[in-house]
């Protein structure tokens, strides 16, 4: 049995991990100012001569790694005491973190490739600190279930002292679920979703080698923009070649988007047990998210037309904001799935077929409708003047109609679906542009109401309502104001 | 231990809440701040003469002109900024008006007050006035609480208040 109440270190395969995530990060961050090094120091090298400058590189930066590897882990200690995880890192500056383990919000674990070589898994824990670095351990799968079972007992030991006091009281049924969501479920969420999401990955992929070019120097950054900007010219002359260029782009990006995901959210794993939620996934590397029903601030369904048309719905949960560094991790995310209502049902800790009496409901006027498509419609009225300036007019009157009966058609959707209804247990907002988006709220986890008045608002006497949340806010604009006033009165009475 | 039923009458709904007005100080701070940035944006102007462009003198002349007009007409609204401006307590929640163009009421229940500070800033403290920050847990800046222009006697009191308040709540 793994004894955590003594200072202890990770496992030696840990120090293999740490090592390889260090000798990675060296390698991409100084693999070009390798190359610089290595091949504009001398032209005149032979090819010896430059393989033992590559050698002498790679020997330099695994030296390195090692040094910090072992820096890291052997420093870093570990262990549980009066109910709090203590770890303590640092050479020079120690540091002692203590984390009381009902206050963890959120346990993650991951186990990329490498860690499932050395049969170790990657745990990092969550809480509302504001602190940058998180808490994150690696250790075997034995150290891991038995430090599972310290933090389960932790993070139950004031509900165990309640329960003790209200010893009458009948215990809660304990209901242990488990679904599975398969990859062709999953791919199929995420064709559905908006691709140009993968805009952000295709950035993430061209940003750092656009960063490490520039490190070359500005005589061969111009040169190669030069390239760029003398090819592209001469390839594309014609719009159906940029039509083409742009549809080659897209599929590029949804490639990209729909490879991330899958990767990420692939071969999920979804169980519930009484007031837990653990939820695993990833093709390569698996992530483990486990969260309690308490610390789910805000639950989201979304259902866009396409999703509607394949029967499935898009769940997230959002935690605390300051509970983890990563907010994408932070935040889980189940696509393609039909498990909204049950993991509802979860969530509010009532059955599936329950209904909740409505004590008051509201819907978004007119208003929301001019806002959410002001911006569009200046947008395209500047760019159809630009248009027409340089000459372009078949093509401004074309994109001008194609484009106002598309912010047309989104505002008109985006008032159609806004609305809010106060429930017996929970609050929902209910959003969204094209796609239908239901937030549900707890009561309990309201931090403030406002209600914001506009200078129509004497005419129109409509406002915009905005309930704040620790996972974020939620606004449902153009309410009557009367309206507004009742809600607020309800939400904080 | 009582428990009474009560009323909705009994609540003063948060739109019939009297606001108690922030120190009349308040206006000097507010049109000194502006005056401050108004100083900075027509010195900024002035590279203007730098440019080489055609009439230098005659865009800063309406540079000028133009963050003088502004400059007037936001030292105006300094007083209505101020009249607007206000704040309540009630048993279980504090609120914070303010706004002149875009009004905003914002109500924090006290169980949900996590921290409250007091601070100045070298303009507020020309006057001797105090902002209090009430903070919760939401993840929204522009939803926190901050009642400006406050004496050090006051803003102690409420400060007091809402931290008891607070206490109690979560107890």
């Amino acid at each position: 049995m793994t004894d955590f109440t003594v200072p202890r270190r990770m496992s030696a395969s840990a120090f293999v991990i740490i090592f390889l995530k260090t000798f990675r990060y060296l390698a991409v961050n100084l693999f070009f100012v390798a190359i610089l090094l290595t091949v504009r120091y001398d032209d005149s090298l032979s090819f010896y001569g430059i393989l033992t400058r590559l050698s002498v590189t790679l020997a330099v930066i695994i030296a390195i790694s090692l040094l910090v590897a072992f820096s890291k882990y052997y420093f870093q200690k570990f262990h549980i005491e009066d109910g709090k995880l203590v770890t303590t890192h640092g050479l020079i500056s120690k540091k002692t973190t203590s984390i009381p383990l009902p206050n963890v919000h959120n346990l993650r674990t991951r186990k990329g490739i490498a860690y499932r070589i050395l049969n170790m898994r990657g745990i990092s824990f969550d809480t509302l600190a504001d602190e940058k670095s998180e808490v994150e351990l690696i250790l075997s799968e034995s150290d891991w279930q038995a430090l599972l079972r310290n933090v389960s007992n932790g993070e139950n030991a004031p509900e165990a002292s309640i329960d003790a006091e209200n010893a009458t009281a009948m215990p809660p049924a304990i209901t242990d679920d488990t679904y599975a969501v398969s990859d062709i479920e999953t791919l199929k969420g995420a064709l559905c979703q908006n691709h140009l999401r993968g805009l952000a990955v295709l950035a993430a992929v061209l940003f750092p080698l656009l960063d490490n070019i520039s490190q070359l120097g500005n005589d061969t950054v111009g040169r190669f923009l030069d390239f760029i900007d003398s090819e592209a010219s001469d390839a594309i002359n014609t719009p159906v070649q940029w039509i083409c260029l742009l549809v080659t782009l897209y599929l590029l990006i949804a490639v990209l988007w729909t490879g991330k995901t899958m990767l990420r959210y692939g071969n999920m794993l979804i169980a519930t047990q009484s007031e837990r939620l653990t939820i695993e996934s990833g093709l390569l590397s698996r992530f483990t998210c486990r969260l309690s029903r308490d610390k789910a601030t805000i639950f989201s369904l979304k259902q866009n037309p396409l999703e509607k048309l394949a029967g499935f719905r898009t769940v997230t949960l959002l935690q605390a904001g300051n509970a983890t560094q990563s907010k994408n991790e932070g935040d889980i995310r189940i696509y393609g799935s039909d498990y909204g209502s049950r993991l509802l049902s979860w969530w509010l800790d009532k059955p599936e077929d329950g209904n909740d009496e409505t004590l008051f409901k509201a819907a978004s006027g007119t208003g929301l409708f001019f806002r959410k498509s002001m911006t569009g419609i200046f947008v395209i009225v500047a760019a159809t003047c630009a248009l027409i300036h340089f000459g372009y007019i078949p093509e401004a009157i074309i994109l001008c109609s194609i484009c106002t009966a598309a912010v047309l058609i989104r505002a008109y959707l985006a008032r159609k679906h806004s609305s809010i209804v106060l429930a017996d247990s929970y609050i929902l907002v209910n959003c969204g542009n094209i796609a239908q988006i239901h937030k549900y709220v707890k009561y309990s986890d309201v931090e403030d109401v406002s209600i914001q008045e506009t200078p129509l608002t004497h005419r129109t006497s409509r406002v915009s309502l905005t309930i704040s949340t620790n996972a974020g806010s939620l606004t449902v604009r153009s309410l009557k104001k009367d309206e507004a006033q009742q809600i607020r009165s309800i939400l904080l009475g | 231990m009582t428990n009474r039923q009560i009323s909705p009458d009994d609540c003063t709904p948060v739109e019939s809440l009297c606001f108690e007005k922030v120190d009349r100080k308040y206006i000097y701070v507010k049109t000194t701040a502006i005056v401050l940035v108004y100083v900075v944006l027509m010195a900024a102007a002035t590279l203007i003469l730098t440019f080489d462009i055609e009439h230098t003198a005659v865009w800063l002349t309406v540079a000028e002109c133009s963050l003088a007009v502004a400059l007037a007409v936001n030292c105006a609204l300094a007083r209505g900024i101020y009249n607007f401006k206000g704040y309540a307590l009630r048993d279980k929640d504090i609120s914070y008006r303010s706004g002149i163009v875009f009004p905003k009421i914002i109500t924090i229940p006290f169980s949900k007050i996590q921290q409250v500070s007091i601070r100045m800033n070298p303009l507020s403290r020309m006057f001797g006035l105090y902002y209090l920050d009430v903070i919760n847990g939401s993840q929204d800046a522009m939803n926190r609480i901050t009642i400006p222009g406050l004496k050090a006697a006051t803003a102690e009191q409420i400060k007091s208040v809402l931290i008891n308040k607070a206490d109690c709540s979560n107890d």
